[in-house]
């Protein structure tokens, strides 16, 4: 109890009131995991008027009967969480739903949530993904869980490759927090997804605003946080299963995981996990798209001490991927990519095949993360985080190499060590005021080797440190944040054909933000989000040179960059109204300075005849975006969920489109959620259609091909959960159609679209069973 | 509790020094194993004197660089015995790339394409097929009488793999190499 009183009161991070039962002086509660929704058994609500004392149940629910009426305060606690306290007026209607937030975690940046739950409608700068909708949306990499976020694309690499786009940020402007750590890997490449095992995720948050300072230059364009599931909350021992299969590339995926937990207030928790992916060549409607078949392997365990005051979590985890990379994509030259582009179909399609040839790319991504925390006193916490990883990334190309002493080599073969650092302290003062200072550092170290130059061997050094100041009141918050970073980078003496290169550069930025959520009435929310940030130029646009034979053109860094600024206005507005809630957000984000590709005149000679050449240049640019949503969810019932986003990217300095940013697109979801039967709990069912505008913002003779049509795709969800076995654990399962109708279509994001269509009808069934808990 | 605080600072100590030692070790000068072809050599033996000529495109700076290219400069009415040489220079000893070529004739088949008429070249040597499948690791070139002329000759290299093999087609394959000479017949 000493722990959750008194320490951050007022950090009544997201919690949210329900209405759906009717009762009169008697109030029922649910206590639930804010991020992963699950309920809290345990956990304490008391009335400090009366002296009421209660203890949640299974489900996390209280039922507090003979009160009287008039306001009440409820103090709402439970080991490992931050507090919360409710006020309610009697007598009342509703059934409170209480979002308790972990305190294994940042200075959250959000606020009293509006009448109803659901990702849509949580937080301002936060977008939260649950554990149940995670269950439903598994598909075959951490990307496809992503792009349910609204504001949220992939750019698709065939195959098992995709990376997550916010608000058409990606890459080395948008950071991938993996439970405490920050990936580190080549994130330059366009074809480089996350290595993130899918099954890990549990909750999942987009962290934008002032909070967002708190991971330095990278998180630009914000922070993609995958949740693990938290650390068993009680003694005992637990398994789970999941098991999956997808019919489009026949592909098989198997994850287990052991879980445990030994004593109360000073406890041990551990978990150990493996995953296996197996997926051969993906099958566009008429014909497969060759050589897109993929391995997965990945393993993970953690332990996690705790005291009365303290917890120390250390986690470690391997991904290993062997990935395939579309045969019809590697091509000589400029002449063979005319042919390619051309031809209605791949030049080259071969029957189905588990079988990995040349061109593919193997990925090894090791981390480990350790992080203690420890509450100094009743109102100061602090953390330290130490994180270190490595990152091991071999390209063999389908292109011959003559010398037989160089087979069998890589062409591309990078290797990069990231070490990281990260202090912070956190205090409340004042009683509404709450700060945080912290430092950060970075040691990267990149080793290239391979018979090709893409980019050249570095090291660097990042050190920042940040503050943030956050005031609370009853119906509004307003955080304050300002970050310095400064990055040495040096590239040794390297060799490229006859010519010797080093460098030596440092850069140092501020950043800073404001947000101010306020709650106008009692269902209506607004909140303004200011904010400047800035980047350095990473080294693949400092110094890259080469071919990428992906799509036969060749990309040139520019030793003349300087950091890239932008300035962020994103204003952001939530209405509930009964079973309805609405959410509108409008950004602008000014860059100066923007860092892209741009076609150069000439095109660069080679043996091989002339390539397309693209160097990194910058500009200002101005990118302005939209997303609604608007929700409709009856329990046990009808449900309707649409969303809209719209994104106009500018390069203000030539007046033309900014090109490769997501096409404008609009979901619409109609579902129902039956009644609970002898067979099955909550099983429901939904339909879901999308439609992706053509992006007609582009540049003629910048790209090889004018932007793909529009398309819409037809996708349908089933699940629900079923008890197999008399007084045994509940099942979830799950089945969804893609692609229903076989739609031919191209993405405009899509890595391949040059040659290839997207892949057609995907069955994908998933399936978890745990094995106890306890 | 402070046990737990010191293993946590002893461990990532003993972590950060044993990663510094790796940072030291790789700071040295780093050079890539790449394969360049800098040289394209082409000989045209005169059947009716015997003499050789040698006409040569060269980048030796890697793609992008500078590239210097002889003008193939022929007689009319003549019959050339021709062959090809391609050579990494960059290389000590310089690596004949042509000689692996020659080992994989299965997978490798040149072309010559003349932009005029006044120029008609075609390949004499064959792969190991059954039936033999061109090559052109040494053609033919025959000139003929028609007034001076200024044009091209282009040499590609087409590369075939299994998934897209020479046997099928000769329009499989991607291209290893495609350069352009001058061309005077005069």
């Amino acid at each position: 109890m000493a722990i959750s009183t008194g320490i951050f009161i007022l950090l009544f991070c997201c919690f949210s009131f329900r209405t759906n039962a009717q009762a009169n002086q008697i109030i029922e509660i649910q206590i639930v995991d804010s991020l992963n929704l699950e309920p809290l058994s345990g956990a304490t609500v008391s009335i400090s008027k009366h002296r009421h004392f209660h203890i949640s149940d299974a489900q996390g629910k209280v039922k507090i009967d003979s009160l009287p009426l008039g306001e009440i305060t409820l103090h709402v606690s439970y080991i490992g969480y931050h507090h919360q306290d409710v006020k309610i007026h009697l007598p009342s209607t509703k059934i409170l739903r209480v979002f308790l937030c972990s305190e294994i975690g940042h200075l959250h940046e959000t606020i009293i949530a509006g009448a109803t739950i659901g990702n849509n409608f949580s937080a301002r700068s936060k977008t939260i993904m649950s554990a149940e909708e995670i269950q439903k949306h598994q598909g075959q990499n951490i990307s496809d869980l992503l792009k349910n976020i609204n504001g949220l694309t992939l750019m698709n690499a065939a195959g098992g490759i995709a990376k997550p786009v916010l608000r058409g940020m990606h890459g080395q402007r948008l950071m991938i927090l993996n439970g405490n750590a920050a990936m580190e890997g080549q994130q330059w490449g366009d074809d480089h997804g996350p290595e993130i095992d899918p099954f890990q995720a549990n909750g999942i948050e987009v962290i934008k605003g002032a909070a967002s300072l708190e991971y330095g230059p990278a998180a630009m364009g914000g922070v993609i946080h995958i949740l693990p599931a938290a650390y068993l909350k009680q003694e005992g021992i637990g398994a789970k299963i999941n098991l999956q299969a997808l019919s489009n590339n026949r592909q098989g995926a198997f994850s287990f995981q052991v879980e445990g937990r030994k004593g109360k207030e000073k406890f041990m928790a551990w978990r150990v996990q493996g995953s296996m992916r197996k997926a051969g060549d993906a099958h566009a409607p008429s014909y497969q798209i060759s050589n897109t078949g993929f391995t997965e392997n990945n393993q993970s365990a953690m332990l996690v001490f705790g005291g009365k005051k303290w917890t120390w979590e250390s986690n470690l985890s391997r991904f290993a991927t062997v990935q395939g990379i579309f045969i019809g994509s590697h091509l000589g030259n400029i002449d063979d990519l005319k042919k390619a582009l051309q031809a209605s179909k791949p030049l080259i399609i071969l029957p189905f095949s588990y079988t990995i040839g040349k061109p593919y790319q193997t990925v090894e991504h090791v981390l480990f993360s350790t992080k203690f925390n420890y509450q100094l006193a009743k109102n100061k916490k602090l953390s330290l985080l130490y994180v270190q990883q490595d990152n091991r990334r071999q390209e063999f190309d389908a292109d011959r190499i003559y010398n037989q002493a160089l087979q069998g080599k890589p062409a591309t073969d990078l290797e990069i060590q990231s070490f990281t650092g990260e202090q912070s302290y956190e205090q409340k003062f004042h009683e509404h005021w709450i700060f945080k200072l912290g430092a950060a550092e970075l040691l990267q170290n990149n080793s290239v080797q391979g018979t090709q130059f893409i980019i050249p061997t570095f090291q660097s050094i990042t050190l920042g440190a940040f503050a943030l100041l956050k005031k609370e009141w009853l119906d509004a918050n307003l955080s304050l944040g300002l970050r310095y970073d400064k990055r040495w980078l040096e590239v040794p003496n390297y060799k490229r054909f006859q010519n010797s290169y080093h460098y030596n550069t440092q850069m140092g930025g501020a950043s800073a933000g404001l947000t101010y959520n306020k709650r106008l009435q009692k269902q209506l929310s607004a909140s303004i989000s200011l904010q400047s940030s800035w980047r350095p130029p990473a080294v693949n646009e400092l110094y890259s040179y080469g071919l990428h034979y992906g799509v036969a053109s060749f990309e040139i860094g520019s030793d003349k960059l300087v950091p890239e600024r932008a300035f962020l206005l994103d204003i952001n507005l939530r209405k509930a109204y009964q079973n309805i809630s609405i959410e509108a957000s409008a950004y602008l984000q000014q860059f100066n300075h923007f860092i892209y590709r741009s076609p150069m005149a000439e095109p660069i000679l080679t043996i091989r005849g002339a390539f397309p050449a693209f160097q990194f240049m910058q500009h200002n640019a101005r990118l302005m975006g939209l997303e609604v949503s608007f929700v409709y969810r009856q329990k046990r019932a009808w449900q309707w969920e649409s969303k809209f986003n719209y994104l106009h990217a500018q390069n203000i300095d030539l007046n033309q489109p900014l090109i490769f940013m997501p096409a404008n697109r609009m979901e619409h979801t109609l579902g129902y959620v039956f009644s609970e039967n002898k067979l099955f709990k909550l099983p429901f069912i939904e339909m879901q259609s999308i439609w992706v505008a053509k992006q007609n913002r582009y540049v003629s003779g910048a790209d090889f091909t004018i932007p793909p049509a529009a398309y819409v795709l037809l996708n349908i969800n089933a699940g629900g959960s079923f008890q197999p076995f008399k007084n045994g654990q509940v099942w979830l399962f799950n089945l969804s159609v893609q692609n229903v109708l076989n739609q031919n279509y191209r993405d405009y994001m899509s890595k391949f679209r040059y040659f290839t269509n997207d892949p057609g009808i995907n069955f994908i069934f998933s399936l978890q069973i745990p094995i106890s808990k306890n | 509790m402070k046990k737990s605080i010191v293993y946590f600072l002893l461990i990532s100590t003993f972590i950060q020094i044993t990663a510094c030692k790796k940072q030291v070790s790789s700071t040295n000068e780093s050079q890539n194993e790449n394969e360049l072809i800098s040289t394209v050599r082409l000989n045209f033996i005169d059947t009716a004197t015997n003499d050789t000529l040698q006409f040569t495109w060269q980048q030796m700076g890697g793609p992008g660089t500078a590239i210097a290219v002889d003008s193939v400069s022929l007689k009319p009415t003549i019959s050339y015995l021709g062959y090809i040489e391609i050579l990494d220079e960059t290389k000590s000893p310089v690596f004949v790339v042509s000689d692996e070529i020659k080992v994989e004739a299965n997978a490798h088949l040149f072309k010559y394409i003349s932009s005029t008429t006044r120029l008609q070249v075609s390949n004499t040597d064959s792969d190991f097929h059954v039936p033999p499948i061109e090559l052109g690791l040494h053609f033919l070139a025959q000139t003929n009488s028609d007034g001076n002329i200024n044009g091209t000759l282009k040499v590609l290299l087409r590369h075939y793999t299994p998934e897209s093999p020479k046997a099928l087609s000769l329009e499989n394959g991607t291209s290893d190499m495609d350069v352009i000479f001058p061309l005077k017949v005069e």
